[in-house]
């Protein structure tokens, strides 16, 4: 279209451009528009047909039903019967389609009127008159998609009413619409069906003239393929049959034109090695693509893995590879990958000048290895081989690169093998262990010098047999060298210590240590076995073995010596302590009960003194058994200075407490071991001051824990004596001095606040006095609040109040607890004494006599106390006589072992006599009580 | 409010009689049997609404019947209230829905027995105007037309028009034959006024109901009987009315019974129920129209 075409034509252009230009499209388009237009056409014009048809039947239908009304009603109108007119009308008015009845009289008058609700009809009450048509004939009009119908009701001659409906015309348009539709439908599937024939039919013409179109388009890219030819018409055959020789010819064509020269091209393209061509100033001119390969220019080659610590220098007189240096102190700049090499110097791709390698090569076929250098910086060994042709006017250098990597790192490999299999057979004839290698039979290939000096046996001597066969002997553990049999056959590593015998016959003790040594296929090739002489160590560590016995055996005889020495010391003492209070309550003259004091406080120190010994020994043993429990401390305290209290008065000392404890502070502590602590700190405190002197308390919290300081303002202790403080039985010099003593007090109530989970410490001033500090856990609980009794003596019991006699049996081996039994109950008259040596005898006697008591010695010859105890208790003839246990066993453990068994009370030895008469006080008390109870009830039965 | 023990032990007594009931029912239905399977009891309705409606109130409790009973009841609807009566005066029904006054003629001419009728409400009949009218009172129909159902129809006709008189109204009456069509007439203005009664009035549309108003009112008397013909067996008509009082209890019962105006079933008798209605001296208003 020219330049100046007019606008008017534009719509058109686009139109034109819209126009597909292929032919079979278009051929596909023109058929596809016909055919619908055609349809629709068809579809318009029969829908118009059948829509009149509908309406024309809806019409009959109406006036056929007016009518029908009309009968009906006449008979109810003649009768004025308006009820059963209304229902008429109503069943009517249900039909399909109906809205609106109406039933006139002659006059207009409505009569009836009923509406359509939804599915069914209502009546509608309202007074309407109309003016009605002149003639009697039925009528219809037309309004907003209803017919209205007017029916005159002329049964005979005369009019009667009219019947006027509305008839709703949707039901017809539906039907019309219907019809229209499906005539749609149908025209477009025959349409659709019709395109599909026309387009099967010309398929393959317009896939001739397709492919031939496009045949013909890449006639020069063919290479003497052929087009099918599709004979659908003779026009079709020619035409591809005229393609197909212009394709051969061009072919043909071709083929001649293919050289030589490629295929020397080829030969470069596959070459395994890297070939550079060079000009004469060394400047890549070509490259082929092994050598893009090995110097990382390709697509898919970047190689950071290889890096090879070899140096190679050409100008070397020697061979390059026989230079190992670590080429990790080489680096070389990455360059860009895509940086252009042709035409710039081939140095750039080697580590060292070229011109001499070339050089050196243009006089004979020689290779170089050096270095070749990778676009990304890394490098790889390579071997350079050149030659050199000299064309008319320009010297090219056609340069052959191998990589030679693999071999390079084999031969690195080998050198490191051999070098360490060097040092590792020296250090092995070296060593003072023994080495031994075997076969997987475990017959000796091998053995180092250590293994002859360890057991005598040469290398000559032992190669071929089996180490087991010569080096055990008869003490070898026999679960030994069956594990060491069963670890060999599952040829797992193992570590043992096993007797061996030297070839002198003496035997040593060796460490073994064997391991398996597998080929790289996994088959056992040896075994190797370290064995390291430790026969001095066995013998050390038997003696430490024998040592630890002796010294557990020796603790054991220390702690039944001192278990015996308690009994024993005790018993005697026992004799002399209540012998002497006894004494006491007789009628002496001033000098004599002098002389007895003397007696007692001597007893009670020795008491004291074997106490104390005892809990040392105890503590120092771990048999020591306490009873710790979160006790208030300041009750403990105060009980402490009023029980100290008359022995301040006694040395005019003043016991002063400065800061009170809290009332409810509690500590972790043992209640009768720390009163028996702060008691003696008290009594050290008193007993060295000197006279006028003042004893001060001093209560404090600090990090959690309660410290007690007890200080005097005595002779202090001098600063090189320290050391002797806690030292059993060290009075340091007091000794010398009238203050009594045992030196044990010290000793023990360091030991005691130790087991304790506490600390003693002592702050002294030579002249000026002494500070004793203790300090122990404080308790954070609400622990149980422990009362402390404070004991008081009782008095003699009073007499029986009946006649008859309080009988004890005393079962006892040792004459003089007994005659201290005796007599004291000689003092209460009503009490019979009977006494029994032996157990047996003491059983029998009980049955015999069925006494009111039994005091029980748990030491006893032949049957022991304990079981008396337990045969008095399961004879139903003794078991409820109460019996109080009298033993020198004082250990806590055992008092409440025995007490379990159910005895009344357990006094220990030496026996202190009030406390013995208060029990015995109670139980005649309690007989008593029980008398009057049996007496009341004969009274009142 | 009744206690719920009270109430259970009502039901299990109620139960138990009901049970021993339906026993003699059963043996009393086996002596109708013959009668039954040969032609049915006739049973005939006072048309007070169109027949079409009264087939709709009735069939479903005559069905009702007969499946309890065992014997077949036929339901008749005369097309008017004077062949209605025609039919019972000649002893045609066996039972027969009628009104007070037809109590009345019906014993005296064939000793028809009352026997149940509705304890929920009394009878009264109205006298309906137009609601748009002026007319307010009797005085105002003086010389008007006023439409009853029938000469006969108790409450709306027979006793109104009794009670008219002796208000000394002058009026014309005319008969159109059911109360539907008296409310129509009104209605539609073809009479000044018309005789009803409140229960009919009730069940017609609520539109017409708005369009009338009731100007007068009759005394309340016993509403509608069944009656039964002295040739029905005693057994009959004493389980008929049993099953009618029991059809109260049930939900679905009371809705059949309240279709027909028998909202509450109770046994009436002649005497106590219907004999007082001789003494208004009704007959002088009787018409008997013979066909």
């Amino acid at each position: 279209m020219s330049i100046g075409a007019p606008t008017q034509n534009m719509p058109l252009r686009s139109l034109t451009k819209l126009w597909p230009q292929s032919f079979p499209v278009q051929v596909s388009l023109v058929i596809s528009i016909l055919s619908l237009l055609g349809m629709l056409v068809f579809a318009w014009f029969t829908g118009q047909q059948q829509s009149r048809l509908v309406f024309d039947a809806t019409l009959n239908t109406s006036e056929a039903m007016a009518q029908n009304i009309a009968v009906d009603a006449a008979k109810y109108l003649l009768r004025k019967d308006y009820s059963n007119l209304e229902i008429l009308l109503r069943q009517y008015g249900n039909l399909p389609g109906m809205l609106r009845l109406k039933a006139f009289d002659a006059e207009g008058h409505l009569l009836s009127h009923v509406v359509r609700q939804g599915d069914t009809s209502k009546v509608v009450y309202k007074i309407e008159r109309v003016e009605l048509a002149k003639e009697w004939q039925s009528y219809y009009q037309l309004a907003d998609g209803q017919i209205i119908f007017w029916q005159p009701i002329v049964p005979s001659t005369h009019l009667l009413g009219w019947i006027n409906l509305e008839i709703s015309l949707e039901t017809s348009s539906v039907i019309q619409r219907r019809l229209l539709t499906n005539t749609l439908i149908f025209g477009l599937v025959a349409a659709a069906v019709g395109i599909m024939l026309m387009l099967g039919y010309f398929r393959r013409p317009l896939k001739a003239i397709r492919e031939a179109s496009h045949f013909a388009a890449q006639l020069d890219q063919k290479r003497g393929e052929q087009l099918p030819v599709i004979r659908v018409a003779r026009e079709f055959s020619t035409l591809a049959e005229s393609l197909n020789v212009a394709s051969l010819r061009l072919l043909e064509q071709e083929q001649e034109l293919l050289s030589s020269n490629e295929r020397l091209e080829t030969i470069l393209t596959y070459a395994v090695d890297g070939i550079l061509t060079l000009d004469g100033e060394l400047r890549l001119l070509s490259f082929n693509p092994s050598a893009e390969r090995l110097f990382g220019y390709g697509q898919d080659y970047v190689d950071h893995s290889a890096d090879y610590r070899v140096d190679y220098r050409v100008d070397h007189k020697d061979d390059p590879s026989e230079h190992l240096i670590n080429p990790m102190d080489q680096s070389f700049e990455p360059r860009d990958q895509n940086h252009k090499l042709l035409g710039r110097k081939a140095q750039e791709l080697f580590n060292m000048p070229l011109e001499g390698i070339l050089a050196k090569h243009n006089t004979a076929y020689e290779t170089s290895k050096l270095l070749g250098l990778r676009w990304d910086g890394s490098s790889f060994p390579c071997e350079l081989s050149s030659s050199k042709v000299d064309l008319d006017k320009e010297t090219l250098y056609i340069v052959i690169v191998r990589d030679i990597s693999e071999r390079v790192r084999y031969e690195t490999t080998l050198k490191e093998r051999e070098a360490e299999a060097r040092k590792l057979a020296l250090i092995a004839s070296l060593t003072d262990n023994a080495v031994i290698v075997t076969d997987p039979q475990s017959r000796i290939e091998w053995v180092n010098e250590g293994f002859s000096r360890i057991t005598g046996y040469s290398l000559d001597e032992t190669i071929g047999k089996k180490p087991g066969q010569f080096l055990q002997g008869p003490d070898t553990d026999p679960n030994t060298v069956n594990y060491i049999r069963n670890m060999l056959h599952k040829r797992q590593g193992f570590r043992v210590e096993i007797l061996n015998y030297h070839k002198s016959g003496r035997p040593y003790w060796i460490e073994f240590e064997l391991q398996p040594i597998f080929d790289e296929q996994g088959e056992l090739i040896n075994f190797m076995a370290i064995e390291s002489d430790i026969t001095e160590r066995k013998e050390s560590e038997t003696q430490l073995r024998q040592a630890k016995e002796y010294a557990e055996e020796a603790n054991k005889a220390k702690s039944e010596f001192l278990s015996r020495m308690s009994h024993e010391l005790r018993t005697p003492l026992n004799a002399i302590l209540g012998f002497a209070q006894l004494l006491q309550l007789e009628d002496l003259t001033a000098e004599q009960q002098d002389d007895l004091e003397r007696i007692l406080k001597a007893g009670r120190h020795l008491l004291t003194l074997i106490n104390e010994v005892l809990d040392i020994s105890r503590i120092e043993s771990g048999t020591i058994s306490l009873s710790m429990e979160a006790l208030q401390i300041a009750d403990l305290i105060y009980e402490s200075v009023n029980l100290m209290q008359a022995s301040a008065k006694e040395y005019g000392v003043d016991i002063k407490l400065c800061s009170e404890p809290k009332a409810n502070l509690r500590v972790l502590a043992d209640m009768q071991r720390l009163k028996q602590i702060i008691l003696n700190l008290l009594s050290n405190a008193i007993k060295y001051n000197r006279s006028g002197g003042k004893v001060t308390l001093h209560c404090e919290i600090k990090d959690e824990r309660f410290y007690l300081h007890i200080s005097d303002t005595g002779i202090g202790i001098a600063q090189d004596k320290f050391h002797r403080l806690f030292t059993p039985f060290d009075r340091l010099g007091a000794e010398q001095s009238s203050i009594e003593g045992s030196g044990m007090g010290l000793a023990l109530s360091k030991r005691l606040v130790e087991v304790m989970n506490g600390h003693i410490q002592v702050q002294s001033y030579e002249g000026k006095g002494s500070t004793f500090s203790i300090d122990l856990a404080i308790e954070q609980g609400q622990g149980q609040q422990q009362k402390l009794v404070v004991s008081s003596f009782k008095d003699l019991p009073p007499p029986l109040e009946d006649d008859s006699l309080f009988k004890v049996i005393y079962i006892e081996d040792n004459l003089s607890n007994i005659a201290l039994v005796k007599k004291l109950l000689e003092r209460i008259t009503q009490v019979k004494l009977l006494t029994a040596m032996e157990g047996q005898l003491g059983l029998e006697l009980s049955r015999q006599q069925a006494p009111d008591l039994i005091f029980l010695d748990l030491h006893l010859p032949g049957l022991n106390g304990e079981e008396v105890l337990e045969r008095l208790k399961q004879d139903p003839k003794t078991q409820n006589i109460p019996i109080i246990i009298l033993s020198a066993d004082a250990t806590p453990k055992r008092i409440s072992q025995i007490k379990e068994k159910g005895v009344v009370a357990y006094l220990t030895k030496p026996i202190n006599i009030q406390e013995l008469l208060s029990v015995i006080h109670e139980q005649i008390a309690q007989r008593q009580a029980a008398l009057r109870a049996a007496r009341a009830d004969e009274v009142n039965p | 409010m009744l206690d719920k023990n009270i109430l259970k032990s009502l039901q299990s007594r109620v139960t138990k009689t009901s049970s021993v009931l339906l026993l003699v029912l059963w043996l009393v239905s086996l002596s109708f049997l013959a009668k039954a399977q040969e032609e049915g009891y006739i049973v005939s309705v006072v048309p007070q609404f169109p027949q079409l409606v009264l087939v709709e109130q009735w069939q479903p409790l005559l069905d009702e019947l007969s499946q309890r009973l065992g014997v077949k009841f036929e339901l008749e609807t005369p097309e008017n209230i004077p062949k209605f009566e025609i039919d019972f005066l000649e002893g045609h029904p066996d039972f027969a829905f009628v009104n007070p006054y037809h109590v009345v003629m019906a014993y005296e001419s064939q000793g028809y027995i009352p026997l149940i009728s509705d304890g929920s409400r009394e009878l009264n009949g109205i006298l309906v105007v137009n609601a748009n009218s002026d007319i307010d009172e009797l005085s105002d129909l003086e010389g008007q037309t006023i439409a009853f159902p029938s000469p006969n129809a108790f409450g709306a006709s027979l006793y109104m028009r009794a009670l008219l008189a002796q208000e000394g109204l002058n009026f014309e009456p005319i008969y159109v034959e059911t109360h539907s069509n008296v409310y129509r007439f009104v209605f539609l203005g073809q009479a000044a006024a018309g005789g009803g009664v409140r229960n009919t009035l009730s069940k017609e549309d609520e539109d017409l109901q708005n369009q009338l108003k009731i100007i007068y009112e009759t005394p309340g008397t016993r509403p509608h009987p069944i009656v039964a013909h002295p040739r029905v067996p005693e057994a009959l008509r004493e389980a008929l009315s049993e099953v009618l009082i029991d059809l109260y209890q049930s939900p679905e019962g009371r809705l059949l019974l309240e279709a027909t105006q028998l909202n509450q079933p109770i046994r009436v008798s002649y005497e106590a129920d219907y004999q007082k209605l001789d003494s208004l001296n009704l007959e002088d208003f009787v018409v008997i129209q013979d066909f």
